[in-house]
């Protein structure tokens, strides 16, 4: 069995980051000192973590996003995955602070953690009869799933005791998947997710998620009353993503949870052989949704963990998507939503030139915010330059009004003295 | 070597998909007469001007207008912020706030109800209110107030009240909101001058439409202009 764990950030990936944080970051460092003073934080995000082990390759990794830089707020998104040795088990969890929550980093830190330590040690001291495979059985693995949650939960919970911090400072989602190579377990809470590829092809959300009523709200890993347990059988890959991440390629559960399948394609399609070829597909990842494309759309924290068995995948099952199919899909739920919410004939009659104006309105904000993305300094000089140029336009305004007055007042003396030699 | 995508990794956002419902209730009593509705059309028509001038508010900002004066009116129900047409209102009558504040309330409830049946997602509702006296029916007083702070003691609704000359009781305006209300914001302006208040609201809308609920429910709303004073 060939495993590697990658170690601690490298200045490659450093860099990925800080070209793009900018000086961002370090108001960033400055005020998070701050904060240490009076409250602990929790650990800096982990980096990549990849590895390929009998035929399962798998990676994850979190990065801070976009508003959060901008908010001067930490990363509250973490991951873990990990094969379990001497066992057939692979374990992985995702988690995102609740972003109103003082402390959910580190409960997101503290959730993710608990979680797979307490599944290793499981595994591990029972790897001699319940858990070897062929023999796991569904009832033990609900068992362990619900004491996953519940010692993630005690864990968190203790965490806010010993700092005589509120429980509700530290509350995040927590999603953990359990693969055997062929059935997938998981346990969730929150509105993160897993996406599951079977052996037959379908592709499709496996957990719920679990929002509020509004946008900002969600039910997290401290709702316990939301937990959902999960498993799907014949699964040749599964890819997991917090809320940011999921929420741009798959749709809500009106639009029945269709996913854009292009966003994933890369994971499903590279089949890869050796240990170098995973960590390569993880790095493209990780620098892609470092980068300004993605991230001027999704500006929340960002999750991706992915797990394929290469013995199980090949190109057979692999989906195959239509973009018009997706155009016309997404047109229609537009259409319904906008007769059900503005059910006047007249504004039935503008949908088309509504919709027409909204998308040149965000193609033109795109260009606006690539440009001011992009161009901040150049921007600055041109504004200089402009004033530069405004002042000399006043300068030589003022300058035409000058020569006027001395023109009107040569002429007026000139005028005086002719008047003055008539008269002498 | 970057990622190889075979079609755009991402599929065009819709803007429209996230609402930010707001409900801009006003008082048309008599009292306002002259110059003080001069400044409330206006006002309501530089509303629709700022807001077309924000792409992102233009697409997700709904806008609902209820006046008041005897009895209460829905000028304009909720309709996307780039078909907002400014109505001409004219002053008279009495100041049936509370009544008003419970129509408003209603309105939220049921819009949010039609969101919720397409499965469309939406920021906490605002209840913006603007006066220039005290409310005349109080008989209907305690039902519109415990309903409005039952509504932001549970984070259902962003109350925003503003009072405008010096008979505007802004006491009372505060007095909506729930007892351990942590701050307590009522906007002032002068009779004479506020229509820049309406600016400053669709610049607040488009802050919101920006923000990003995943980060935080709370957002930094952009500095009230000069002719409007905050009191606590």
């Amino acid at each position: 069995m060939s495993f590697e764990r990658k170690d601690p950030f490298t200045a490659d990936y450093n860099d990925v980051l800080e070209k793009h944080s900018d000086d961002r970051d370090t108001e960033y460092v400055d005020r998070q000192e701050d904060v240490k003073e009076e409250m602990p934080a929790a650990p800096e995000v982990e980096a990549p973590v990849y590895g390929f082990a009998d035929g399962i390759s798998f990676w994850a990794f979190s990065q801070r996003g976009e508003s959060h830089i901008k908010n001067g707020l930490p990363c509250q998104d973490r991951c873990a995955v990990k094969m379990i040795e001497n066992t057939n088990f692979l374990v992985a969890a995702i988690a995102d602070g609740v972003g109103s929550c003082a402390l959910s980093d580190l409960g997101a830190y503290i959730a993710v953690h608990a979680a797979i330590n307490y599944l290793e040690s499981a595994l591990l001291s029972d790897q001699e009869d319940e858990f070897s495979i062929p023999k796991a059985e569904d009832e033990i693995i609900g068992d362990l799933l619900r004491g996953v949650m519940k010692f993630a939960y005690d864990e968190v919970e203790k965490a806010a005791v010993e700092m005589e911090q509120l429980l509700y400072s530290l509350q995040s989602t927590l999603t953990v998947a359990l693969y055997d190579g062929s059935t997938l377990y998981f346990a969730h809470a929150g509105d993160d997710g897993i996406v599951v590829l079977r052996e037959d092809g379908m592709l499709k959300l496996a957990s719920a998620r679990h929002k509020g009523e509004e946008a900002s709200s969600v039910f997290p890993l401290q709702s316990q009353n939301t937990w959902q347990f999960g498993k799907v059988e014949h699964t040749a890959a599964f890819i997991m993503a917090t809320d940011g991440v999921l929420d741009a390629f798959v749709r809500n559960a009106a639009e029945k949870n269709r996913i854009y399948y292009p966003f994933i394609e890369p994971i499903l399609t590279q089949f890869p052989k050796t240990v170098e070829e995973v960590k390569e597909n993880c790095l493209d990842y990780y620098e892609y949704m470092a980068g300004k494309d993605y991230r001027y759309t999704v500006t929340d924290d960002l999750t991706l963990a992915a797990v394929t068995n290469q013995n199980r995948l090949c190109e057979r099952i692999l989906p195959s998507f239509s973009m018009e199919e997706w155009n016309y899909k997404t047109a229609q739920y537009q259409a319904k939503v906008f007769a059900a919410l503005y059910p006047d004939a007249q504004e039935q009659h503008r949908f088309a030139q509504h919709r027409q104006q909204q998308e040149e309105r965000q193609k033109s904000r795109n260009r606006k915010m690539q440009n001011s993305f992009d161009d901040d300094f150049e921007n600055v000089q041109k504004k200089e330059k402009k004033k530069d140029y405004q002042d000399y336009s006043d300068w030589e305004e003022k300058n035409d009004d000058l020569f006027l007055i001395i023109l009107c007042f040569v002429f007026a003396v000139a005028v005086i003295i002719l008047i003055l030699f008539f008269f002498f | 070597m970057p990622v190889q995508f075979t079609t755009d990794p991402l599929p065009i956002t819709n803007q429209g998909e996230r609402h930010v419902p707001a409900v801009i209730l006003v008082d048309i009593s008599g009292s306002m007469g002259g110059i003080p509705i001069n400044e409330l059309n206006q006002g309501l028509i530089e509303f629709g001007t700022a807001l077309h001038e924000d792409s992102l508010a233009l697409g997700r900002a709904e806008v609902c207008i209820i006046s008041f004066n005897s009895s209460v009116q829905t000028e304009m129900s909720f309709r996307p912020a780039a078909d907002y047409e400014a109505p001409v209102l004219s002053a008279s009558g009495l100041t049936s706030m509370n009544e008003a504040i419970e129509a408003a309330l209603d309105a939220i409830e049921s819009r949010k109800a039609e969101y919720r049946a397409q499965g469309v997602s939406y920021y906490r509702p605002w209840l913006f209110l603007l006066t220039d006296g005290a409310p005349t029916d109080n008989e209907k007083e305690h039902s519109a107030r415990t309903r409005l702070q039952n509504a932001i003691s549970n984070k259902k609704v962003v109350y925003m009240p503003m009072g405008i000359g010096e008979h505007a009781d802004t006491g009372k305006l505060q007095s909506y909101y729930p007892n351990d209300a942590q701050t307590r914001p009522v906007l002032k302006a002068s009779a004479q001058n506020f229509k820049e208040a309406f600016v400053w609201l669709s610049q607040s809308l488009g802050v919101v439409s920006q923000s990003d609920p995943n980060v935080s429910d709370q957002v930094q709303l952009p500095p009230t202009p000069s002719i409007i004073t905050v009191g606590i």
